[in-house]
């Protein structure tokens, strides 16, 4: 049994213009102390599937069929008992996600007593504990967020997510507002932690080099479809579905220069209005044939392709 | 001689305080480089660096402390005569922001051109948008949308059309990907370098992706804290960055190794 099981999930929307289907038949498997990345284009589903875990999806929307369990107990009728505690979360930017006018200690120590059964000084001693961590000195608890550097703040924001030992943290585009040489040292950082603590870890994202470079495990989203999972190695070299593989050709690499065109996927992905029938990506495929335009593909040995069927 | 040459330009930033000595920041510390007509020079840096600064500088919104801008045979400064501006333009990082929601594509793109008083009619006007529009990959008809109609990629079309639509010879691009997904970044910077060859422009390309700079670059300036650190053409920089902060960047970047 895995730690984290997402079975068959759907996300459904219901609005004025008929039902939208945010998230469609998603599946996969997280084992502890695991890094998995969930990388597809915006409004692919990534988020949508991070926060149908956490419970945090807002009516109209609804997890309309499916399960998603955790040690192989359903989660989806009472996520409150494991948001924060069990499952916690990085958002993309640590200035809105840190409380302005609180220190930082007091904000881990909330997070402590709430969370754990530590009280006063222990937990006081454990927020100095995960300050240590994060390279951060401990005299600085009583530094307020606006004090610190977007590097050290997101820093802090990954202290606050292991503050109650979770099993597993989502981390939302963690590293897309800061600068490079800063994302590699908390990527870094948030991995050797996570291999520590054993804690699990699904880094959604939109850039393949953070997924090459700081992943075990990547699931490749396409318009509310999970199209293809496998390990980083298999994703990067030797991609199968059509849409892995544009938007591998589609990165820009150190192989490329001046004179070289990039590969470019024809036309754009399609809004969750007008998911076209059967295989939703068809319209742009290269290698669509009548059977794409018929059926959906569901996800067989990693890859969900009527191409990979028949072999 | 280079089509752009930026002359030891500084730029200080003074705030006047009530008690205490003013504050003064440098933003850039005696920047000099060339480009070549019809070439990429692409600036590298992180933020806070001085790269946003500089294309101010350089597109004549603001004006140097100290050195000068020369494109052409024309200085650069804020108060500029109209006509030197109509060869310069600038592509911005996000095109949710820099395209007016209230304006139709067709009023955007043709802004230049009433301003530059370059046409005459609305005829003339219609035929000049609809072949910009052409040109950057959308269609004529496109004009009487407006910009929520169109996706990241799109909207980053018509900021090109508008940038084209004086017929410019520079254009300063500010991060013109960074706001969009990767497939959708393919095209743009194909689009961006397709022009760059019809059109035979020359380009000041700013960013803080190296596997971007890697495909569109003939030469690169590495900039830290205002500072102009190691500047090579692009091969060269790849292969053999003389600079620390050069090598340490190029180290951290996150760039996606296909075998």
């Amino acid at each position: 049994m895995s730690l984290l099981e997402v079975d068959e999930l759907c996300v459904e929307f219901s609005t004025r213009r008929g039902l939208l289907k945010a998230l469609n038949q998603v599946s996969f498997e997280l084992e502890k102390g695991e890094f998995l990345g969930m990388v597809g284009e915006s409004g692919a589903g990534k988020s949508m599937t991070g926060n149908a875990i956490l419970g945090l999806i807002d009516a109209p929307g609804e997890i309309a069929s499916g399960d998603i369990r955790l040690d192989g107990k359903s989660i989806v009728d009472s996520p409150e008992k494991i948001r924060g505690s069990r499952i916690s979360m990085i958002f993309q930017d640590p200035l809105s996600s840190l409380n302005p006018l609180t220190t930082i200690g007091d904000q881990l120590i909330e997070t402590i007593e709430l969370h754990t059964n530590r009280r006063g000084a222990a937990a006081k001693q454990r927020a100095i504990e995960l300050l240590q961590q994060i390279d951060i000195d401990a005299d600085r608890l009583e530094a307020y967020p606006h004090q610190f550097s977007g590097g050290m703040r997101q820093r802090v924001v990954i202290a606050l997510a292991m503050a109650s030992e979770p099993d597993i943290i989502i981390a939302d585009e963690p590293t897309t507002a800061l600068d490079v040489s800063v994302q590699a040292q908390v990527l870094d950082l948030l991995r050797s932690l996570c291999q520590a603590e054993g804690t699990a870890v699904i880094l959604i994202t939109h850039d393949m080099g953070v997924i090459g470079n700081w992943t075990d495990r990547v699931g490749v989203m396409y318009a509310g479809s999970l199209i293809e999972i496998g390990t980083t190695e298999q994703i990067i070299q030797a991609p199968r579905h059509p849409y892995t593989q544009g938007l591998i050709a589609s990165t820009p690499t150190m192989a490329a220069d001046v004179s070289t065109n990039l590969y470019q996927i024809p036309g754009n992905m399609p809004p969750l209005t007008a998911i076209p029938e059967g295989c939703a990506f068809h319209p742009r495929c290269p290698k669509a044939e009548q059977q794409c335009q018929l059926s959906t593909p569901p996800l067989v040995d990693q890859v969900a392709c009527h191409l990979w069927r028949d072999a | 001689m280079s089509f752009v040459q930026i002359q030891a330009v500084s730029k200080t930033f003074s705030k006047r305080r009530l008690i205490g000595k003013d504050s003064h920041v440098e933003a850039l510390k005696n920047v000099s480089f060339s480009i070549q007509e019809g070439q990429t020079y692409a600036l590298v840096g992180e933020s806070g660096s001085g790269k946003s600064t500089l294309a101010k500088i350089v597109v004549g919104v603001d004006d140097a402390s100290a050195g000068q801008v020369i494109i052409g045979n024309n200085a650069i400064s804020s108060h500029m005569p109209l006509h030197y501006r109509r060869n310069i333009q600038m592509v911005f990082q996000s095109p949710y922001a820099s395209l007016n929601p209230r304006w139709r594509v067709g009023d955007l793109v043709a802004e230049p051109l009433k301003a530059f008083r370059l046409i005459n009619g609305k005829q003339q006007r219609r035929d000049r948008v609809a072949e910009l529009l052409e040109q950057v990959g959308l269609q004529a008809d496109d004009a009487i949308k407006y910009p929520h109609q169109f996706s990241g990629g799109q909207r980053q079309r018509i900021s090109i059309a508008r940038a084209l639509s004086s017929s410019p010879k520079f254009i300063v691009c500010d991060e013109p990907t960074s706001a969009l997904d990767v497939s959708v970044q393919a095209q743009v910077l194909n689009l961006l370098k397709q022009l760059q060859n019809d059109l035979n422009l020359t380009y000041l390309f700013i960013t803080h992706d190296l596997a971007v700079v890697k495909t569109m670059a003939h030469q690169i300036g590495v900039l830290r804290q205002g500072e102009l650190v190691e500047e090579q053409p692009a091969q060269a920089l790849f292969a053999n960055p003389q600079h620390s902060y050069t090598q340490n960047l190029l180290q951290a970047a996150p760039v996606l190794k296909v075998k």
